[in-house]
């Protein structure tokens, strides 16, 4: 029995991958099972099945990473890196496939509520299942190749997601994301052929090593490693929505069914910022780029805000407001990697950027929730048409509020202490401009979420909705699940730095991750 | 590798440190504000609800607002942060000309935002 479970352990990384891969593309099977046997909820079933079994195997790569500091390695069919290809699960790996694994749970239980009313479940949580095989892969592997693979898994899913409803919105959506994100994964499979064409190794631990190199031989950084880092940022910066390559995003969302929204809120940026501050600030040790996400930080941020201000229909808002949040994550990080800053505030800016990370992975994809949960009784999310459901929807309208404060910075929420943080980091590097302006963007946040709550959920209920009734259980368990947990690291804030610790560590020292993948030889 | 002070509750930029006292501040504010209302309480003279309703005697039933007046103030989307509309209109009217919803818009959106990263990391790193 041991040595099954040290052989199991042995072999987490890729069952972390493998299993809601697999466990996707038996989805159809098991519906067609389901239809013979009169049993409709066994595709439910399965796919929660495999949601839970995949969130069980980051537990203890979580336990080893987090707690114990380690570094694992998987080397598939035995091949040594830099040949081969491999997966590493450090700090950073860890952090964006817990929240994968964790928005990809939440968002099948939401489902076999929100869904039950739909047809071709087989194929949306094959989807789904096939989506998060690529978010896990994305996070977990040490492959540059393999990360464009991952990233088209990922994203040919969530296209066909974001298309489910087939309606002409629906279908307008995915084919403008899916068009905007071809040319966004073209552009990193192009910046992966410049680097190999540069050094000739696809491994990232090699690449990081080999890159520096070739910037001392060059005696600067030659011209062909910068296009390729633009193509690089481009291609992840499409993806998480940073200003100006943001415009797909609010079609998308708007039009995915609310649980994808929550999966692309949450799950598919949360990967896309890990993917971009990998290849950054560990793959080109290009911590000066900070400077150039301070700024695009604060433009994706007060854009983002202002356009959700103006916004009528709930998801739309909800998509700006995202795009907005995404510009503190930048300003965070971007602090973080500034030049001529002391150890503690890059510290505290990399802090500030990563936990604001995994705070957005938790509201972000509440709020959606919250949204499909009114979509769901009332069958629409323009705020026009609603109002005073806190009556109707008390449970929503709560996790709701907790997520709209915690959103806006509220104390004692999580939002309010990643924010802080950042806001203490640009005090603390003499730049308190960008401290004022981040809080000003904070109280246009507050302001456009309690506009928001005030058209949903207060007021008078119009008489057309005087029958809605409260959402089912299996609604409300991610939802209370979700703001339960934006209470949590608002109060313990030091046990939402504890997981993110880690997950900046590698950005700021790459030797640890270089050595663990490449055995501790350093070529 | 979390800096204490950042983490510690004695110390003043602590996430939790600051929320107690914001929390205590608005408790401050609370208990401030309900004693002023308090020691001043809201007692309309005849002549103050004169002055309200234009200079009209009002009656106490038309002070409740009809069941039309309640729908009117129902939130609209349009009429909030309508100031904020107004000052900012020349920003909003450039942002909707760049979100015109047709592909072809945000295909260039794209370029030019390529364009940008690569001036802007040539910039940074040369």
């Amino acid at each position: 029995m041991m040595w099954f479970a040290a052989r199991i352990s042995e072999h987490l990384p890729i069952f972390a991958v493998a299993i809601p891969l697999l466990g996707g593309f038996v989805t159809p099977l098991i519906g067609i099972l389901g239809e013979r046997w009169s049993s409709i909820k066994a595709v439910d079933y399965f796919a929660l099945i495999i949601a839970v079994l995949t969130f069980l195997t980051m537990i203890p790569l979580a336990r080893g990473v987090i707690g114990g500091g380690e570094i694992f390695v998987y080397e598939l069919a035995g091949r040594i890196p830099p040949w081969g290809i491999s997966l590493a699960v450090d700090g950073l790996s860890i952090l964006a496939g817990l929240i994968a694994a964790g928005i990809t749970l939440a968002v099948v239980i939401f489902s076999i509520g929100f869904m039950k009313k739909e047809e071709g479940l087989d194929k949306y949580y094959l989807l789904l299942l096939i989506m998060c095989a690529g978010m896990i892969g994305i996070s977990f592997t040490a492959d540059i190749f393999n990360l464009y693979v991952f990233f088209e898994i990922m994203s040919i899913s969530s296209y066909a997601l974001v298309a489910y409803y087939r309606t002409g919105r629906s279908l307008e959506g995915s084919f403008k994301y899916l068009i905007m994100g071809t040319i966004g994964t073209v552009s990193i499979l192009w910046g992966i052929a410049i680097v190999y064409g540069a050094v000739g190794t696809l491994n990232i631990a090699d690449l990081s090593v080999r890159l520096v190199a070739v910037s001392e031989i060059a005696a600067g950084v030659p011209l062909s490693i910068i296009f390729a880092l633009a193509l690089f940022v481009a291609g992840f910066g499409l993806k998480i929505g940073m200003v100006p390559l943001h415009a797909w995003l609010p079609d998308a969302y708007q039009a995915a069914p609310a649980p994808i929204s929550a999966v692309l809120a949450g799950g598919t940026t949360v990967v896309g910022v890990a993917a971009l501050l990998r290849v950054t600030y560990l793959l080109f040790d290009a911590l000066a780029i900070g400077y150039m996400f301070i700024g695009l930080g604060l433009i994706t941020m007060v854009i983002g805000s202002f356009i959700a201000l103006v916004q009528e229909d709930l998801k739309r808002l909800l998509a700006y407001s995202g795009i907005s949040q995404m510009g503190y994550i930048l300003l965070g990080v971007g602090l973080g990697g500034l030049g001529g800053i002391g150890v503690s505030e890059a510290i505290l800016g990399f802090e500030g950027g990563m936990f604001h990370l995994l705070n957005n992975a938790i509201y972000k994809p509440l709020l959606f929730l919250c949204a499909g949960a009114v979509i769901y009784r009332v069958g629409t999310s323009n705020m026009e048409e609603i109002g005073g459901l806190a009556k109707k929807m008390p449970v929503t309208a709560a996790t709701f509020l907790i997520g709209v404060l915690a959103l806006a910075g509220i104390p004692p929420l999580n939002g309010f202490a990643s924010k802080w943080l950042i806001y203490v980091t640009g005090v603390q590097v003499n730049q308190p401009i960008l401290t004022v302006i981040a809080v000003v963007v904070s109280g246009l946040t507050l302001a456009y979420l309690l506009k928001a709550f005030t058209m949903v959920f207060l007021g008078p209920v119009p008489a057309k909705f005087e029958n809605v009734g409260k959402v089912p259980v299996s609604l409300q368990i991610p939802m209370l699940a979700l703001a339960a947990l934006c209470i949590v690291f608002g109060i313990l804030p030091g046990l939402g730095l504890e997981l993110v610790g880690p997950a900046w560590e590698p950005l700021f020292d790459h030797v640890p991750y270089v050595e663990a993948v490449l055995g501790g030889v350093i070529p | 590798m979390i800096a204490p002070s950042v983490l510690g509750v004695a110390s003043y930029w602590g996430p939790i440190t600051a929320s107690i006292i914001m929390v205590v501040g608005a408790v401050i504010a609370w208990i401030a504000v309900s004693w002023s209302r308090s020691s001043a309480p809201q007692d309309p003279t005849e002549e103050k609800l004169a002055t309200y309703a234009c200079g009209e005697e009002v009656k106490a039933e038309r002070t409740r607002p009809s069941d039309i007046e309640i729908d009117e103030t129902r939130p609209h989307g349009e009429r909030f942060f309508s100031p904020i509309k107004e000052i900012f209109k020349g920003f909003y009217e450039s942002i909707w000309a760049g979100h015109t919803g047709d592909l072809s818009t945000y295909l260039i959106w794209l370029v030019f935002g390529i364009v940008i990263l690569i001036v802007l990391i040539w910039i940074i790193l040369i």
